[in-house]
């Protein structure tokens, strides 16, 4: 797994390519509660590039979620792949989770 | 046909109970689904079964030190089956709770989704323990 970081007007782009799952989610953990604690707390996280996400992974999404809101701040998921898409469709997490078709209209909803 | 390891057989692998082997694990059933003939969805629905399974294994079965573990892969015509076995300690997959998949994210709780995804992924999900060992069947019918 990869994470890129990148300024974009209000928000920051997060982008993650590669897997995540039980290798890797402690490290998406670390990289967001990185960023939480700078105050950069609107975020658009990029899946362009995420093949593949496991339970672990929906674990670290759910945590930094809920991190983010008494802060007043929001993370808003792009550009979900059909492998991704489906676990998370299985698991409901695309109804608890603000999912956006690409990055552009995740901002627009921001 | 008659492949080593009896009729059907797509092969089987064994490493130890350590995440660094996930990706073993997970090539491996790549190669035995293609072989079958899984469509790309399920197959890749199916990693992240193998994944749960596994993980599952590497925290709780062997808790003195990691103990093997192995993919059975069998083509049953009609079916994929796969066997995920180990030597550690009992296991039910019957005694974890399942996830409140109605609940938003206030209350939703962080965990229990595993076992959730495994029961989606296959069409049938079976856990006995035989001779000191826990096996997990999934079959996927074609």
């Amino acid at each position: 797994m990869e994470i890129r970081t990148m300024e974009s007007g209000k928000a920051w782009i997060v982008s993650v390519s590669g897997k995540l799952d039980a290798l890797s989610a402690d490290e998406y953990e670390r990289a967001l509660k990185q960023l939480i604690a700078e105050g950069k707390i609107h975020l658009i996280v990029d899946f362009s590039e995420l093949s593949y996400i496991s339970s672990a992974g929906l674990r670290v999404l759910l945590s930094t979620a809920k991190q983010l809101k008494p802060q007043g701040g929001k993370a808003l998921f792009a550009n979900l792949q059909e492998g991704v898409r489906d676990v998370f469709e299985m698991t409901g997490f695309s109804s608890i989770l603000s999912i956006h078709p690409s990055v552009e209209a995740a901002m627009a909803a921001l | 046909m008659t492949a080593e390891g009896g009729e059907g057989a797509l092969g089987a692998v064994s490493r130890t109970a350590e995440l660094e082997n996930l990706e073993t694990f997970q090539d491996f059933l790549v190669q035995c689904a293609a072989r079958f003939g899984l469509e790309r969805r399920r197959t890749g629905l199916l990693t992240v079964a193998i994944e749960e399974i596994f993980v599952n294994i590497c925290h709780y079965a062997y808790p003195d030190g990691p103990g093997p573990v192995t993919l059975n892969c069998r083509d049953e015509g009609d079916r994929l089956v796969l066997e995920i076995i180990d030597e550690g300690q009992p296991f039910n997959a019957d005694t974890v709770a399942l996830p409140d998949l109605e609940a938003d994210l206030e209350s939703r709780k962080i965990g229990g989704l595993g076992w959730f995804i495994v029961r989606q992924a296959v069409d049938d999900l079976h856990c006995y323990r035989k001779d000191g060992r826990n096996i997990v069947t999934l079959t996927l019918n074609r």
